[in-house]
C-alpha cells in the first residue's frame, strides 16, 4: 500500500526508510524529496521508469495518507532520481518531484467529454447502451444527457458507479472527487509489478497485468494467450483464473496464437478511464496485434485483433462446458460460471469458440462475464452486457479550473 | 535549409541551398528557368525524361541569391501561368460551345498553350457543357483553375509535366494512409500513425449568407445563391442574419453559369475558413501523403472528430476526421536525389553532392470551409 501517490505512481513512505523532505519553491510550487524503497533492484528500476513519465501526464491527483494537506491536483514539472543506491538501505534510492498545485479549488471538477456511436457492426435487434463510470465516492455529478439508469458494480477494490445515458453518446459531464479517490476502481496496467503511468513496454510476455477491479487479465500459460479472473465474490467461479485463447478459424480448426509467438508488449494508461495492453505477435507468418483494453465500470476486457492478413479472428476457451448465447444475435459462449466470449458483427459461436464468419483484417472481441442465467439481476444480465459492448465510445477527461 | 512547399492546385515554392564548395561548373550549368527535380533516392546516369518520371517533385528555377548558392522557384505548373498571371498566349478557340473534356483537350492540344505541359489523366472529367469561356489575356492555368472551380474538379501537376484533371478521389489517393493524433502515437497495422502538434483556427471574415452575381456594368444578373442554414440575427433567434456579397463577372454567360459560380463561391470563398496546421515528423513524407490526398486527424480535445467515421485504434474506438491535405512543406532530406535539368540541352546535372540537405518536421495544412464542420467544432451540443 502506497502512502504517497502522484498520478498512478505511488510509493510507500510510511516506514522509517521513507524519509521525506518537502520544500516550498513558489507560491503554489513544491518539491518532494523522497526515498523510494523497492522490493528488488528490478522493482526499483520499474519504479524509476514510471516516475520519469509523470511529467507527460498533465495534471494528476496527488495524495498523502499521513499529510493530507498535500492532497490536490498537481502538474508535475520535473522529476529526477539518483541512480546511486542509498547506502543505508538495500534497493532504496532518492527521488525528487517538482510539482505545481492547481490554484483553486484544490479538488476541481473533472470533465468527461464523451463521443461515440453505435458500433458499426451492430447486429439488428441490438440496442447499444452507452454509459459513463465514475468513482462511487464522488461528491458531485452533473450530467448533461438524460440518465437512463445508474447503479453500482461491485468488484475487488470496492464499487464503481455506472450511469447509462440511454441513446446519448455525446456530452460534457462533470464530477467532483477527492484526489485520493480519483483512481478508485480505475483500470490499471502494470509492468514488472509497477502501475503504468502513461506508457511502458517489455519484451517479457509474463511481466504484465491489466485490471479494472471488475475483471483482471494476465498472461496465459501453455497455448493460452490470456488468463482472466472475475474478482466479484458474488458470482460462481469467482477468483479462479480461466484461460482464453486468441487465434483464428481456418475452416476446420482453430489456430492459436500462443505466448511463444509474442514479440513485445506495450502497456498504457490514460486518465482514470482507460488502460490497455498491446501485444505484438507473429501469427502464421503475419504480423498481428492484440489490443486488450479495459474501461472503468465495464465487466468486459475488449480484445481487438488486427492483422496484416485477412483471417477469421476469434477467441476460444480451452476447457469447460460452454454453450451458445441466449439468442442468435448474442455471440457468446456461456457456462454455469457466467463467463462469456463475444464478437461483433457476424460471428459463429460453436465448440467454446467465437470467431468471425468472414475473413477480415481486424476483429473486435471481448472476454467478460454476466450473471448466470436464472440468477441474473439487472444490470448484469447477458443482454445488458452485450448492449454495452455494442456502444462505441471515447471519453476524454480533463481537470476544469486547472489553469496553471 | 532546403525545402519544398507544395500546395494543392497552386505553384507553391522550393528552395535549394547549395554548399559553399559547389564547383563553378555546376553553378554555371543553371540556365534560365531550368527544372529542379527531387527524387526519393539517388539515381545514376538517367536522362531527363527518366529523372522526371521517377521524381517526387519538379520545380522551375526563378531566383538565385547568395552568390548563386540559394536557388529558389516554384512548381513547374508556372509554365502554364505564373503567380503574376504571366504565361503563354492562348490563340486557339477553347471550349467554344463544347463540353468540359473537349475544352481541356483544346487547352492542352497545342503545347504552345502550356509551354510543354501535357494533359494527363482526365478519365473522370464529366461531359457536362462547359460553363466558362476563355477570357482575353487569361493564362492556361487561370482558365484551368476557373474551369475546375465551376465544375467542382481538381487538378494536379505531376513532375513529368503531365497535368491530371478530374474528381478528387480519382486523381489523388482515394483512401487515407496517414493518421495524425496529438497523443503519443498508437501503433496500427492499417495506417501510418504519427504524433503531431495540431493548431486549429477558424475565421468568419469572408462569410456570406448570399452571393449575388452582377454583370460587368454592375447590374444584377438575376443569379444568386443563399445558404440553406444561415446564422441567426443577434436580436432575434428566429430570424436569419443577412450578409450578402455581390461580385462582378465579365463572363456572365447564362444565369445557370452565374448560379454555378455563386454556388461554388458560397461554399468555398464565402464560407467559414477553417484551418488546421499540423507539424509532424515523417521521413520520406511523399511516399505516404501529398497535397490533395486525404489524411485522418483524431484529436477530440480540439473537436476534430467525425462520429460517422468509426475505426479501431489501439483497441479503442476512434472517430477521426478525414480531410484533404492542402499544403505540405517538407525538408529536402539527405537521402533524396537532387537534379538540375537544363532547358538549353536537356542535360541532367547531379546536384546531390552539392546540396545542403535538411531534416526537420513536415508541416501540413488542411482546411475545411463548409459550415457543417464549423458547427462540429464550436456548436457542440450541450
Amino acid at each position: 500500500m502506497s502512502a504517497i501517490t502522484f498520478g498512478r505512481w505511488g510509493v510507500d513512505v510510511s516506514n522509517e526508510r521513507g524519509a521525506t523532505k518537502v520544500t516550498r519553491t513558489g507560491s503554489r510550487s513544491w518539491q518532494f524529496d523522497l526515498v523510494v524503497q523497492g522490493t528488488t533492484l528490478e522493482n526499483w528500476r520499474a519504479h524509476a521508469r514510471q516516475l520519469a513519465q509523470l511529467p507527460e501526464c498533465g495534471v494528476v491527483p496527488a495524495a498523502w495518507v499521513t499529510e493530507p494537506w498535500v492532497d490536490g491536483f498537481y502538474e508535475i514539472e520535473g522529476v529526477s532520481y539518483d541512480l546511486e543506491p542509498n547506502l543505508r538501505h538495500a534497493n532504496a534510492f532518492e527521488a525528487s518531484i517538482e510539482a505545481r498545485q492547481v490554484p483553486w479549488p484544490r479538488t476541481p471538477l473533472i470533465e468527461m467529454r464523451t463521443t461515440g456511436g453505435d458500433r458499426s457492426l451492430t447486429p439488428g435487434g441490438v440496442t447499444p447502451d452507452p454509459f459513463v463510470a465514475i468513482p462511487s465516492s464522488h461528491t458531485a455529478l452533473y450530467l448533461d444527457t438524460a440518465t437512463a439508469s445508474a447503479y453500482d458494480r461491485t468488484g475487488a477494490g470496492g464499487t464503481v458507479r455506472v450511469i447509462t445515458t440511454g441513446t446519448d453518446y455525446s456530452g460534457n459531464h462533470l464530477y467532483h472527487v477527492a484526489p485520493a479517490d480519483f483512481y478508485d476502481m480505475s483500470p490499471s496496467a502494470t509492468v514488472d509489478g509497477v502501475a503504468v503511468v502513461s506508457f511502458a513496454d517489455t519484451d517479457d510476455y509474463t511481466a504484465w497485468s491489466l485490471d479494472n477491479g471488475l475483471i483482471k487479465a494476465e498472461p496465459g500459460t501453455g497455448t493460452a494467450l490470456l488468463s482472466c479472473t472475475i474478482p466479484n465474490s458474488g458470482l460462481t467461479g469467482w477468483g479462479t483464473p480461466f484461460a482464453v485463447n486468441v487465434g483464428y478459424y481456418d475452416g476446420s480448426g482453430f489456430v492459436l496464437m500462443d505466448p511463444d509467438e509474442v514479440v513485445g508488449v506495450q502497456a498504457w494508461a490514460d486518465g482514470g478511464q482507460w488502460a490497455g495492453v498491446k501485444i505484438l505477435a507473429v501469427l502464421e507468418g503475419g504480423l498481428c496485434t492484440v489490443d486488450l483494453v479495459m474501461r472503468r465500470g465495464s465487466v468486459l476486457c475488449d480484445v481487438t485483433v488486427e492483422g496484416k492478413r485477412s483471417l477469421r479472428y476469434g477467441l476460444s476457451a480451452p476447457s469447460g462446458t460452454w454453450g451458445t448465447g441466449a439468442s442468435a444475435q448474442i455471440y457468446t459462449a456461456q457456462d454455469g460460471h457466467s463467463k462469456l466470449l463475444m464478437s461483433e458483427g457476424t460471428a459463429a459461436a460453436v465448440d467454446r469458440r467465437v470467431y468471425a464468419t468472414t475473413a477480415t483484417t481486424s476483429a473486435r472481441l471481448a472476454v467478460g462475464y454476466s450473471q448466470a442465467a436464472g440468477s441474473a439481476v439487472s444490470p448484469n444480465t447477458l443482454t445488458e452486457i452485450r448492449n454495452q459492448f455494442f456502444a462505441a465510445q471515447t471519453i476524454n477527461e480533463r481537470i476544469i479550473g486547472a489553469q496553471m | 535549409m532546403s525545402d519544398v512547399t507544395e500546395i494543392l492546385m497552386d505553384p507553391g515554392s522550393f528552395k535549394l541551398q547549395l554548399l559553399p564548395n559547389t564547383p563553378e561548373s555546376v553553378l554555371d550549368s543553371f540556365d534560365q528557368f531550368a527544372t529542379v527535380a527531387i527524387t526519393a533516392g539517388p539515381l545514376h546516369g538517367q536522362n531527363a525524361d527518366d529523372v522526371l518520371a521517377t521524381a517526387i517533385y519538379a520545380g522551375r528555377y526563378v531566383t538565385y541569391s547568395e552568390d548563386r548558392h540559394t536557388i529558389e522557384g516554384s512548381s513547374i505548373v508556372t509554365w502554364a501561368g505564373d503567380e503574376d498571371g504571366k504565361g503563354p498566349e492562348i490563340t486557339e478557340v477553347v471550349g467554344g460551345g463544347g463540353n468540359v473534356a473537349a475544352a481541356l483537350t483544346d487547352l492542352f492540344a497545342p503545347l504552345t498553350n502550356t509551354n510543354g505541359l501535357t494533359l494527363g489523366d482526365t478519365s473522370t472529367v464529366p461531359a457536362d457543357t462547359v460553363d466558362a469561356t476563355l477570357q482575353v489575356g487569361e493564362t492556361a492555368r487561370a482558365f484551368l483553375d476557373r474551369l475546375s472551380e465551376i465544375h467542382d474538379l481538381q487538378w494536379r501537376c505531376n513532375p513529368d509535366f503531365s497535368v491530371d484533371v478530374g474528381d478528387r478521389g480519382a486523381i489523388f489517393e482515394a483512401d487515407p494512409r496517414v493518421l495524425v493524433t496529438p497523443d503519443p502515437a498508437p501503433m496500427s497495422l492499417a495506417y501510418r500513425v504519427v504524433q503531431g502538434d495540431i493548431d486549429v483556427s477558424r475565421t468568419e471574415e469572408d462569410f456570406a449568407t448570399e452571393v449575388r452575381v452582377n454583370d460587368a456594368n454592375g447590374i444584377y444578373s438575376g443569379a444568386s445563391i443563399g445558404l440553406v442554414f444561415p446564422p441567426k440575427r443577434p436580436d432575434n433567434a428566429s430570424l436569419d442574419a443577412e450578409i450578402w456579397v455581390a461580385f462582378e463577372m465579365e463572363d456572365v454567360g447564362s444565369n445557370a453559369a452565374c448560379a454555378a459560380q455563386a454556388a461554388s463561391d458560397i461554399l468555398w470563398i464565402h464560407a467559414s475558413h477553417f484551418e488546421i496546421s499540423i507539424s509532424i515528423s515523417l521521413d520520406d513524407p511523399h511516399s505516404w501523403v501529398a497535397p490533395g490526398d486525404p489524411i485522418l486527424i483524431w484529436s477530440p480535445k480540439d473537436g476534430l472528430e467525425d462520429t460517422a467515421n468509426q475505426m479501431q485504434l489501439d483497441g479503442r474506438v476512434a472517430f477521426p476526421l478525414e480531410l484533404q491535405l492542402l499544403e505540405m512543406a517538407w525538408p529536402i532530406g539527405p537521402k533524396m536525389g537532387k537534379y538540375l535539368i537544363r532547358n538549353t540541352d536537356r542535360t541532367v546535372v547531379d546536384l546531390t553532392p552539392w546540396t545542403e540537405s535538411s531534416t526537420g518536421p513536415v508541416k501540413l495544412v488542411v482546411a475545411w470551409q463548409r459550415p457543417t464542420i464549423g458547427q462540429t467544432i464550436t456548436g457542440r451540443r450541450r
